[in-house]
């Protein structure tokens, strides 16, 4: 039970305060800093980077040949796409991307999707930039890193 | 100088309904998402905040109790009932979720201040003037005439980890960006990098960015506001009343920018509920108040 707001005491303010305070600012004095929840150093978009991005993806391959984008759910399970996103970075970091590969495909499989045939991990290493401003010719990747391939079987 | 030490109790109380409504709609509203994590395997388990102490993640089934709770409670402590017990568990259950649904990899930063608050509202004592709680003593809702310092100090506390949390992120950027970060050229790269991320993997982005992106000369004053307005956060709670508003509208204006830049929605601040403790907020309920009940 909370004391009745006519008794907070004055060390009682300073004590919450003090906690509140260095609850925010305490993750930065950490060496390294270090990001978490809610406690946070708020590193998102802070550092210095370049256009060029490696960007692990799991996409499907119908027929043709072509790629088709899979959902968040067909790659994690999920519809969180944040969660998508972490599961096939987890996985390529962990080299685990083969068994990532067969749960995909076997997503898809009961999905009943006919037009995906195979399923493909890969990191494609691509300049945001000229992706955005130099049209379809910025659009080839720099690079392409294939880590899995598995099929889609009905 | 504004540092405002004194407030009505029913200040605190607004910031107590809207931040405790807030909680409990945004915990329903992703409710699905939060309960049907925990069926993902647990080796994607990488546990922050609230959750580090656990070995796995928590079955579906005590998820759902676990929102339940929360929800509820958050209810509770909105509307002021039994206020000392309900926004303890309310402020803990939003703490807990939120932890356990970011435990996957990826922590987010949309949701810290709504933590930060409620858990701030929860020791203190935002439930003594239009609540469930004031009402059942048969007091008047205005019963803080001994002690408004008391509701001073809790909002100005919330104030101040507001701004805080403004000139960490300010200090993030200075500390692994340099000065560098301000010349453009890291937002640009940033802003473009994010939406292709999110545009391959299927999320929505922005619609506006893949134009703006070619026209570099654009990001360097873009950097410069941002940058200057979460430095200025610390204005928020030692300036004048004019100044803590247009603060206020700035750093509103900057997630507004966050989000048509990046499609990346502070929902906490774009609904004003992270400001309220810096506005006169019974005096803009009371209008409100007037303007659907004007014969009152």
């Amino acid at each position: 039970m909370w004391p009745r707001s006519r008794r907070l005491s004055t060390p009682w303010m300073a004590i919450v305060s003090l906690v509140a305070i260095a609850a925010v600012i305490g993750p930065i004095l950490r060496q390294p800093p270090q990001d978490s929840f809610p406690l946070s150093t708020y590193p998102m978009f802070s550092s210095l980077i370049e256009p060029v991005t490696a960007i692990d993806l799991a996409v499907g391959v119908d027929t043709n040949g072509a790629d088709v984008r899979l959902s968040p759910e067909l790659i994690a399970g999920t519809d969180e796409v944040i969660i998508a996103g972490s599961t096939l970075r987890q996985s390529v970091r962990a080299g685990t991307t083969a068994e990532l590969c067969v749960e995909i495909a076997q997503r898809v499989a009961d999905q009943g999707d006919s037009s995906v045939v195979e399923i493909q991990i890969r990191t494609d290493t691509l300049d945001a930039i000229a992706w955005y401003a130099s049209g379809d010719g910025g659009r080839e990747p720099v690079e392409r890193i294939v880590r899995s391939v598995c099929e889609v079987r009905p | 100088m504004s540092w405002r030490w004194s407030a009505p109790p029913q200040r605190l109380a607004v910031m107590r309904v809207l931040a405790f409504a807030y909680g409990g709609i945004y915990v329903a509203a992703r409710a699905p998402t939060i309960v049907d994590i925990g069926d993902l395997p647990t080796s994607r388990f990488d546990p922050v905040g609230a959750a580090a102490w656990l070995n796995g993640p928590v079955s579906p089934g005590w998820l759902t109790v676990a929102v339940v709770v929360t929800v509820l409670t958050s209810i509770a402590a909105a509307t002021g009932w039994r206020y000392r017990a309900t926004a303890p568990i309310a402020a803990l259950g939003i703490l807990f979720v939120l932890s356990h649904r970011l435990s996957w990899g990826q922590v987010l930063h949309t949701e810290n201040l709504l933590v930060m608050h409620t858990l701030i509202l929860a020791v203190t004592p935002a439930g003594d003037a239009w609540s469930l709680d004031a009402r059942r003593r048969r007091t008047s809702d205005h019963i803080g005439d001994e002690a408004p310092t008391v509701y001073g100090w809790a909002l100005q506390l919330m104030a101040a980890v507001t701004a805080l949390s403004y000139v960490v992120a300010a200090w993030a950027k200075l500390r692994n960006g340099g000065l560098d970060w301000i010349s453009g050229d890291v937002l640009r790269n940033h802003i473009a990098r994010d939406n292709l991320r999110k545009h391959l993997l299927g999320d929505a982005s922005s619609p506006i960015s893949p134009y703006l992106v070619g026209h570099a000369w654009l990001f360097a004053p873009m950097a410069i506001v941002a940058m200057v307005v979460e430095l200025a956060a610390p204005i928020a709670i030692v300036a004048s009343t004019r100044l803590r508003h247009l603060w206020v509208g700035a750093a509103w204006a900057f997630h507004l920018g966050v989000l048509a830049l990046m499609a990346i929605g502070f929902p906490y601040q774009l609904a004003f509920v992270a400001f309220v403790p810096l506005v006169d907020g019974e005096r803009i309920a009371q209008r409100i108040s007037r303007i659907i009940r004007p014969t009152r």
